[in-house]
């Protein structure tokens, strides 16, 4: 009888132990925890990685700033992602012309008829550096970067076969997917016209929205993250 | 005898316990809290915007606005705005070409007074990095409005008009918009907005052959007046709040 409750005691002991020390071991994990949480700084890995892909995208685009003549088109743009911040990109816009209300305005109002020009198409290369990046609270186009461009190239227009163009400007991209990314672009396309009056600096103020994909379509950390 | 068996049952139920919720906890998500930047918050914002495309003069607008944020995502609000005309070069070069015998030509063109709108807004932001470093709140958000515009003629040009009447004075005018707010700190921000102040208005009369009478235009045309709006924020209370 007595061996039997002994037994019993020891079955208890025996059982009640790694429940103690687990709890003294839950307490000092906590204790550390707390410890480790105060120094711990947080990682959040980038949801996407442009480096050494390639951005081919399409796009339709028209001058913001139209006086006599507004200017509307379609294009496509190359870009190189050399790191997550510096790109390299070409791109080819063509642009067709037509009279705005305001041409009109002044021929029929003041009986005066400034000259004008109307683009044809303009192609730059561009580099580009992307210095903010940012995340939605939604879930569509969660993740958007916002990148400078300023580039060079040539701009043909009625009055000019070949004027060379300063490119500068904003864009943004808003990534539906890892591999699929909503694009938007205002620049200011500056070249000079020779016009019968004389030479004149033009800016034409040029906003682009498009779609553009990433390729190739997948990408990994490795040691970059 | 029971009694001691169920202390044993006892003690074998609470000794799994323990690792139980370890485990589970180490599992467990993150906890993580929200900062709510608009939800419940007035918004103060005086601001200083101008007209971009225009025809004959520019409107530089000295603006006072109110935003009260229902939700994160959606406010109502109130806009006050007065604009002062800067005669663009295109109408000086008018004025210059159509300058008879010594008879000056001021143009006889309109520019914007007052502007006044009740609007809604929809917002949509996170956090976002600069160069990797420097992290800060910012929202996007879409304005929809109703509200006001004071189309003024060229007060040069007023005591040629045969009738001052028709063409100026308050005009309805709905407001498109879209503009970008970033969080300074919690209870300031810098907002830029672009909004399409529309409206059925005249923009010039016609002058009669000798330039010295001006007449209106049969029909006002639909006016794009696009404004760009830097205001600053001051969010009210200036502490925010948490959501789990």
């Amino acid at each position: 009888m007595m061996s039997r409750r002994l037994l019993t005691l020891l079955l208890g002991l025996l059982l009640l132990v790694p429940a103690a020390a687990q709890a003294q071991e839950g307490l000092e994990k906590e204790v550390l925890e707390e410890e480790y949480h105060k120094n711990i700084k947080v990682f959040q890995r980038k949801p996407i990685l442009k480096k050494q892909r390639v951005q081919v995208g399409g796009f339709g685009a028209l001058t913001l700033n139209p006086r006599m003549v507004g200017n509307y088109g379609a294009g496509g743009a190359v870009e190189y992602h050399i790191s997550e911040y510096f790109s390299v990109s070409g791109q080819f816009t063509q642009l067709w012309s037509l009279p705005t209300p305001f041409k009109d305005e002044v021929e029929d109002t003041f009986g005066l008829f400034p000259e004008r020009t109307e683009m044809g198409y303009s192609t730059t290369l561009r580099v580009g550096v992307t210095p903010v990046f940012g995340k939605f609270g939604s879930r569509f186009a969660p993740y958007w970067d916002l990148t400078g461009y300023l580039g060079g190239g040539i701009t043909r227009t009625v009055l000019s076969d070949f004027a060379p163009t300063v490119e500068a400007g904003l864009g943004l991209r808003f990534f539906l997917t890892e591999w699929m990314a909503l694009t938007g672009e205002i620049v200011d396309l500056m070249y000079w016209e020779e016009f019968q009056s004389g030479s004149t600096l033009l800016h034409n103020w040029t906003g682009r929205a498009g779609l553009a994909l990433f390729i190739p379509f997948s990408f990994s950390y490795g040691d970059s993250q | 005898m029971m009694r001691k068996l169920a202390l044993i049952a006892l003690l074998f139920l609470l000794s799994p316990s323990v690792e139980a919720l370890a485990q589970e906890m180490s599992s467990a998500p993150m906890v993580r809290h929200r900062i709510t930047w608009r939800t419940g918050r007035s918004e103060l914002k005086p601001g200083l915007g101008w007209t971009f495309n225009d025809r004959y003069f520019h409107n530089v607008i000295v603006n006072i606005g109110y935003d009260y944020h229902l939700l994160d995502w959606l406010a109502l609000g109130a806009n006050v705005g007065y604009a002062f005309p800067i005669k663009t070069g295109f109408a000086k070069e008018i004025e210059a070409q159509k300058k008879q015998d010594g008879l000056s030509f001021p143009i006889p063109a309109t520019h914007l007074g007052l502007l006044a709108d009740a609007h809604l807004e929809l917002a949509d932001g996170g956090k976002a990095m600069l160069w990797g470093r420097l992290a800060v709140a910012y929202d996007f958000h879409l304005i929809l409005g109703f509200g006001l515009l004071q189309v003024n003629w060229n007060s040069e040009a007023e005591n040629r008009l045969d009738n001052v009447e028709p063409g100026a004075g308050m005009k309805p005018s709905p407001k498109v918009g879209a503009g970008i707010r970033i969080f300074l700190d919690k209870g300031v921000a810098i907002t830029f907005d672009v909004v399409d102040h529309m409206a059925f208005m005249h923009t010039a009369a016609v002058v009669s052959e000798d330039n010295t009478s001006y007449s209106f235009p049969a029909e006002e045309q639909f006016v794009h007046n696009f404004a760009g709006m830097l205001s600053f924020s001051i969010m009210m209370p200036s502490e925010t709040t948490y959501e789990d």
